[in-house]
């Protein structure tokens, strides 16, 4: 063989090293069926406390591990996955959420009435329950931006203040004193709701 | 004992709505949710596999294990890229920049002024008065000869005298 038929076979040819590692890409999918298994449920929470409607969040947790393949090469150089997953599905519910605004509003009430707990509640209890509660989610809905979102990722318990400025991208005493501002806003608004009626 | 009673009103109202949100935050996910999400990580998890070229042609094509074939075929590709680049560049050439400059029309002394525009509307011609032929230095008998004030007066005053 030549020389430059040597160049061309060499060029042709693709070097193994550039071909994915059969055995790596098998530990990047272990990898990610395990993120799956351990938190696809608190992300469905979390993308339901936003976009209330069951599937809606469970597209969105959908989306976000589909997010998480197109970038598992990163995977290894994240330190909190439950963060780092919680982070990726707030942005696309955020996202779906503004984009949705000119579509029609779900119904509060009747979905509220489907998927909360009914034991021992007779029909019309559950049903006063579901409404109480769609109001308090309206008058969240009144809050500025900032402090509805502080507002709605505290009431995850398993999220810290420090877990939700990682979140939210900003620091510690930011949450705090938004999440201080969201209550005494949401006092004035259920006060002044409440009154009114 | 009213602001105890107000502050215990904002506290029950701020339970209330953080109740309402806990109780939302801790519902639980529809069953089968994380089959569901392997199964959507399965279909959009499709490899781009990357086959080398010679081998997807199959290994036993004794013709493109051959150094000259493979040369050959580099060759072709290469005259393929070459020639439709070529046609390419000889399709889309530069627009040239216009040969003849217009030159703006210069008004004539009494004319109106174009106040300096590069292109001005033809306009409709109108009739034209006709010129009164200057009398030129070769004719100056066709000439009338030129009275002054002065002159006419006093030939006025010499007929008047006359009579």
């Amino acid at each position: 063989m030549s020389a430059g038929q040597s160049v061309l076979a060499g060029w042709m040819e693709i070097a193994p090293d550039v071909v994915r590692d059969q055995t790596h890409q098998h530990e990047e999918e272990a990898a990610l069926a395990a993120l799956v298994d351990e938190y696809a449920s608190t992300l469905y929470r979390v993308a339901y406390s936003v976009l209330r409607n069951s599937s809606d969040a469970e597209d969105a947790v959908q989306e976000t591990f589909l997010r998480v393949l197109r970038h598992r090469d990163s995977l290894g150089e994240v330190r909190d996955h439950r963060v780092w997953l919680v982070r990726i599905v707030w942005n696309i519910v955020l996202d779906r959420k503004r984009r949705a605004k000119t579509r029609p509003e779900t119904d509060d009430v009747t979905e509220l009435a489907k998927v909360l707990p009914a034991d021992g509640l007779t029909a019309e209890e559950r049903a006063a329950a579901a409404q109480h509660h769609a109001h308090v989610l309206s008058c969240v809905e009144q809050l500025p931006e900032k402090e509805r979102e502080v507002l709605m990722l505290s009431a995850f318990e398993d999220l810290s203040s420090v877990e939700i400025a990682s979140v939210l991208g900003i620091t510690e005493s930011s949450v705090r004193s938004r999440l201080f501002r969201a209550r005494n806003l949401m006092a004035d608004l259920l006060n002044y709701t409440r009154s009114a009626r | 004992m009213s602001a105890p009673t107000e502050h215990r009103t904002r506290q029950d109202a701020n339970s209330e709505a953080e109740q309402t949100l806990r109780l939302i935050a801790s519902l639980p996910s529809p069953q089968g949710i994380e089959s569901r999400v392997h199964a959507a990580l399965r279909k959009g998890a499709q490899p781009a596999s990357v086959v080398p070229f010679p081998g997807a042609l199959g290994r036993n094509n004794s013709w493109m294990r051959s150094g000259w074939a493979r040369g050959a075929a580099a060759a072709a590709i290469v005259c393929v890229v070459a020639g439709g680049g070529w046609r390419i560049y000889s399709r889309v050439q530069p627009p040239q920049a216009q040969k003849v400059v217009v030159m703006p029309r210069i008004a004539r002394p009494g004319d109106f002024s174009n106040a300096g525009a590069m292109r001005t509307p033809h306009t409709l011609v109108g009739p034209t008065i006709a010129q009164k032929q200057k009398a030129t230095a070769a004719e100056p008998a066709a000439r009338k000869p030129v009275h002054s004030a002065k002159t006419t007066l006093r030939a006025k005053a010499a007929h008047a005298a006359a009579k």
